[in-house]
C-alpha cells in the first residue's frame, strides 16, 4: 500500500513541484493545505503517514501547527521546508517535534532521503 | 603507537612553516629569489611532519599544496597575482587544518586512523560503528560529527544530531555551543560516559548529511567545551637557556631550604647567610622567569606583509611595507592582545591613509605608496609606529564633526590642537562615525584601538601632516608582570607611577606649585584630592606624566626613588579602583596600589 503524504505550503508551485517528486517515489498525496489552519485540519481528517511543512504560511504559521499537530499526536512525522537563512525558525520547529528538513531550492534526492530518515 | 607526545613539537614547529609558506610565497610575486623553492620545501617538510604524527588532514592539504608548487617549478618568471592569491588560500587551509588539530589532536588522529583501515569515508548511513574509546578516568566521551561538505543549513543539522543524540547519551556540551548560527567544519560532541556507541551512531546518523561519526576519548589537555584554549596559546617557544636556568634555581632553593631548616634548628646561625643567597637566587629567577614571557616582535610582524598586501589588492592600490625592529623583544601577553590593532591600523594605513594611485601621480608623489611598521625601544618599554605616507587626516573635518556632535562648541574647537583633535578621533562612537571615516579618511575603529593599547598599560598617539602622512604610535611597557616605577607618597600612602609614563620628576620649593619642562609651565594637580587621600599637605615633589603626548604634572608628598615592582592584577571590579591598574608588593611585604596615569589623565581633563 502507497504511504500517504499531506503536503503543506501556500504557494501552489512548491506544492506542485514537491507533489511531483514524492509520487515518483510511490507516495500518495493524500491532501495539500495553504495554511496553518488548514494543516491542522486535514491532518485530523486524513492521518497521513508523513506531512511536509512550509515554515511562512498565511494566518497560522507552519511552526504553530507542528505544535498542534505533536499535541494531538506525537508521533506525528513531519518534514519542515525551510529556505536558506531560516535558521531559527527551523530550530523551533525541531523543538516544537519535527522530524527533519529540507532546504528549498529542493533537490529531489535529498526530499527523498530525508523522507526515508523520517519514516525510516 | 603513542603519538600525542610529539604534538607541542609538531605545533610549534608547523607554525613556523606555516609562517615561512605565507612569507615565500609573497616573494613569487616579486620573483625573488629561492623563494619558489624555500615554499615547496616549506610545504614537502610540513607534510611529512603531519603524516608522522597522523595528522591525515594537514598532510593531505600540504601535500596539494606541494604538487602545485611543483607544477610552477617548471614555469619562469614572477607569478601572477592570482596564483599567489590562489596559494595564500591553500595556505589559510592548511592552517585552519592545523589549528582544528591542535583542538582536539586526539579526534584527528583517530579519524586518521579510521580513514587509513577502511579507506574512503562512507556515505550511506549504516557504516561499522568506530570503535568505543573508553575514557582513562571514565568522565567524558568526545563525539566528531563530519558532514557532507554540501550541507545546507549545517546549524540546524547539527541541533538535529544534538537532539537525536540525547535521546541516547547525556550530551554535556557541543562546539560549535551557538548551532543557531551557520558553522563550518565538523560538530563535536561532549557526553557523559560510555554511551552505547552502535545506537548513538544510529541516531546521529539517522539526523542526515552525516558523513563520519567519530567516538572517542576525551583530549588529554582536559579542553572543556566552555573554554577551548585557542590553539595558537596553548604551545609556547623557549629558548633551552632558560628551561635550564629555571631548573637549576629550583635546585638550588631546595638546597638552600636545607640548609635554612638547619640554621632554624640550630637556633638561627647561619640563617642570615642564606637569607642573602635567596634574595639574589630569586632576583636571577625573575629576570629569568621574565626572560620566558619575552618573544621577538617578527612573531607578529612577520604576519603583516600578507596582511597588507591582501589589503592592498581589495583596494586596487600598490603598497610597500617597510618592516623595521622585528628583533626587539615583548611580553607574549602584550604581543598577544597587540596584533590585532596593529593589524587594524596597517589596513586601515592602506584603505584610508594612502591615495590611490592615480591620485598620487597627480599629486607628484611615487605611485607606491608607503607603509612603515618600526619598532624601537624607548624609555624602559617599547614604542611601535604605523606610518604611512598618504594623505594624512582633514583636521578642520574633524572639528567641524567635534561641533556637530556636540563635542565641542566653534570656540573650543578652534582653539584644539592637532593632538586634541585626534583623541577625540579614538573617542568611542565618534570615529565610527562613517562621515569622519569619508571626510578625514581616517577614524574607523580607532577607540578599540586605543582601549586594547590602554589595557595592556600603553598609550596611544597620532601625529598628522596633511598631504604627508600619518604616525600612529603605540607606547608599550615591556612587559605586563615587572614595570619600572617612581614610588611617591601621597598622604599617608605610597603609590607607585609606571616610568612608561613619567617624562620628568621634580622637587618642588615651598609653595612652589609649576615646574617648566621643554619650555613649558605645568601646574601640579594634587594627587592626594584625586585619589581621595587626605593629603598630608607638604606637596614637595611633582611627577610630570606623559600620557600620548598630553602631559600633566602631578603634586606629591614625596618622591620615594624608582624600583623595579612587580605587578599582580585586580579582581575586583574594576569600578571600585577607577585609578589605579594594578597592586604590586612593597618590599616590606605589604600592598600598595599602581597608579594608571591614563586613566588619571581622563579624571584630569
Amino acid at each position: 500500500m502507497a504511504r500517504t503524504v499531506l503536503i503543506c505550503d501556500d504557494a501552489i508551485f512548491m506544492r506542485t513541484m514537491l507533489g511531483d517528486i514524492l509520487r515518483q517515489a510511490s507516495f500518495e498525496v493524500v491532501g495539500e493545505a495553504s495554511s496553518g489552519d488548514e494543516a491542522v485540519q486535514l491532518f485530523r481528517e486524513l492521518k497521513p503517514d508523513l506531512v511536509t511543512m512550509d515554515i511562512v504560511m498565511p494566518g497560522k504559521d507552519g511552526i504553530e501547527a507542528v505544535r498542534e499537530i505533536i499535541r494531538e499526536a506525537p508521533e506525528a512525522k513531519i518534514l519542515m521546508c525551510s529556505a536558506m537563512g531560516q535558521q531559527a525558525l527551523v530550530i523551533e520547529a525541531i523543538e516544537a517535534g519535527a522530524r527533519d528538513f529540507v532546504v528549498k531550492p529542493f533537490q529531489p534526492s535529498r526530499v527523498l532521503e530525508a523522507v526515508q530518515r523520517v519514516l525510516g | 603507537m603513542e603519538l600525542s607526545r610529539y604534538h607541542e613539537l609538531f605545533f610549534s614547529e608547523a607554525a613556523s612553516y606555516l609562517g615561512e609558506l605565507n612569507r615565500e610565497l609573497l616573494g613569487l610575486e616579486t620573483d625573488a629569489p629561492g623563494a619558489l623553492e624555500a615554499a615547496f620545501r616549506a610545504a614537502h617538510t610540513l607534510k611529512g611532519m603531519a603524516a608522522s604524527v597522523g595528522f591525515s588532514r594537514v598532510a593531505s592539504l600540504a601535500h596539494a599544496l606541494e604538487d602545485r608548487l611543483a607544477e610552477l617549478r617548471s614555469g619562469e618568471g614572477a607569478v601572477a597575482p592570482e596564483t599567489v592569491d590562489a596559494l595564500l588560500e591553500s595556505v589559510d587551509g592548511l592552517e585552519g587544518a592545523v589549528a582544528a588539530a591542535a583542538e582536539r589532536p586526539a579526534a584527528e588522529e583517530r579519524v586518521a586512523e579510521r580513514r587509513v583501515a577502511e579507506g574512503p569515508p562512507p556515505h550511506a548511513p549504516g557504516a561499522t560503528p568506530a570503535a568505543p574509546m573508553a575514557t582513562p578516568d571514565g568522565t567524558h566521551t568526545v563525539v566528531r560529527v563530519a558532514f557532507r561538505p554540501d550541507t545546507p543549513l549545517r546549524g540546524v543539522r547539527a541541533t538535529l544530531v544534538v537532539r537525536f543524540a540525547r535521546e541516547v547519551a547525556a550530551v554535556l556540551g557541543h562546539a560549535p555551543e551557538d548551532l543557531a548560527a551557520d558553522f563550518e567544519g565538523d560538530l563535536i560532541l561532549f557526553l557523559g560516559a560510555e554511551p552505547d556507541v552502535a545506537r548513538l551512531e544510529a541516531v546521529i546518523r539517522s539526523a542526515g548529511e552525516v558523513e563520519t561519526v567519530v567516538v572517542g576519548e576525551a583530549p588529554a589537555s582536559g579542553a572543556s567545551p566552555e573554554s577551548p584554549v585557542p590553539a595558537t596559546q596553548r604551545f609556547v617557544r623557549v629558548e633551552r637557556r632558560h628551561v635550564m636556568a629555571l631548573a637549576d634555581a629550583v635546585g638550588e632553593l631546595t638546597a638552600l631550604h636545607g640548609h635554612l631548616e638547619r640554621a632554624v634548628a640550630a637556633g638561627g646561625a647561619g640563617a642570615g647567610e642564606a637569607l642573602d643567597r635567596m634574595r639574589r637566587l630569586l632576583v636571577d629567577l625573575q629576570g629569568t622567569a621574565l626572560a620566558v614571557r619575552l618573544v621577538p616582535l617578527a612573531e607578529v610582524f612577520d604576519r603583516f606583509p600578507r596582511v597588507v598586501r591582501d589589503a592592498a589588492r581589495t583596494a586596487g592600490k600598490a603598497v610597500d611595507l617597510r618592516v623595521e625592529g622585528g628583533e626587539i623583544e615583548l611580553d607574549r601577553l602584550i604581543l598577544d592582545e597587540l596584533t590585532e590593532p596593529l593589524m587594524h591600523l596597517l589596513r586601515n594605513a592602506v584603505d584610508h591613509g594612502l591615495e590611490p594611485p592615480e591620485r598620487r601621480a597627480e599629486l607628484g608623489k611615487p605611485s607606491r605608496g608607503r607603509v612603515t611598521l618600526a619598532a624601537r625601544r624607548e624609555r624602559g618599554g617599547v614604542v611601535v609606529t604605523v606610518a604611512d605616507d598618504g594623505r594624512g587626516v582633514d583636521l578642520d573635518a574633524v572639528r567641524r564633526r567635534a561641533v556637530d556632535a556636540g563635542a565641542a562648541t566653534e570656540d573650543e574647537a578652534a582653539r584644539w590642537s592637532p593632538a586634541e583633535l585626534l583623541a577625540i578621533l579614538s573617542r568611542p562612537g565618534f570615529s565610527a562615525a562613517e562621515r569622519v571615516s569619508e571626510l578625514s579618511g581616517r577614524g574607523v575603529g580607532l577607540d578599540v584601538v586605543a582601549t586594547r593599547v590602554r589595557g595592556v598599560g600603553g598609550a596611544f598617539e597620532m601625529r598628522t601632516e596633511g598631504g604627508r602622512g600619518t604616525t600612529f604610535s603605540v607606547r608599550l611597557p615591556v612587559t605586563l608582570a615587572l614595570a619600572d616605577a617612581v614610588w611617591v607618597a601621597v598622604g599617608g600612602e605610597r603609590f607607585a607611577i609606571p616610568l612608561t609614563h613619567v617624562a620628568e620628576v621634580r622637587s618642588l620649593s615651598r609653595r612652589q606649585r609649576t615646574i617648566r619642562f621643554e619650555g613649558e609651565s605645568y601646574r601640579a594637580v594634587d594627587l592626594g584630592v584625586l585619589l581621595d587621600v587626605p593629603s598630608a599637605g607638604a606637596g614637595r615633589a611633582a611627577v610630570l606624566v606623559d600620557v600620548a603626548g598630553r602631559r600633566s604634572a602631578y603634586l606629591v608628598d614625596a618622591l620615594l626613588g624608582h624600583e623595579r615592582i612587580v605587578v599582580k592584577e585586580f579582581d575586583v571590579p574594576r569600578e571600585a579602583h577607577t585609578l589605579v591598574s594594578a597592586a604590586t608588593l612593597r618590599a616590606d611585604g605589604r600592598p600598595a596600589l599602581v597608579l594608571d596615569p591614563a586613566a588619571v589623565e581622563s579624571e584630569i581633563s
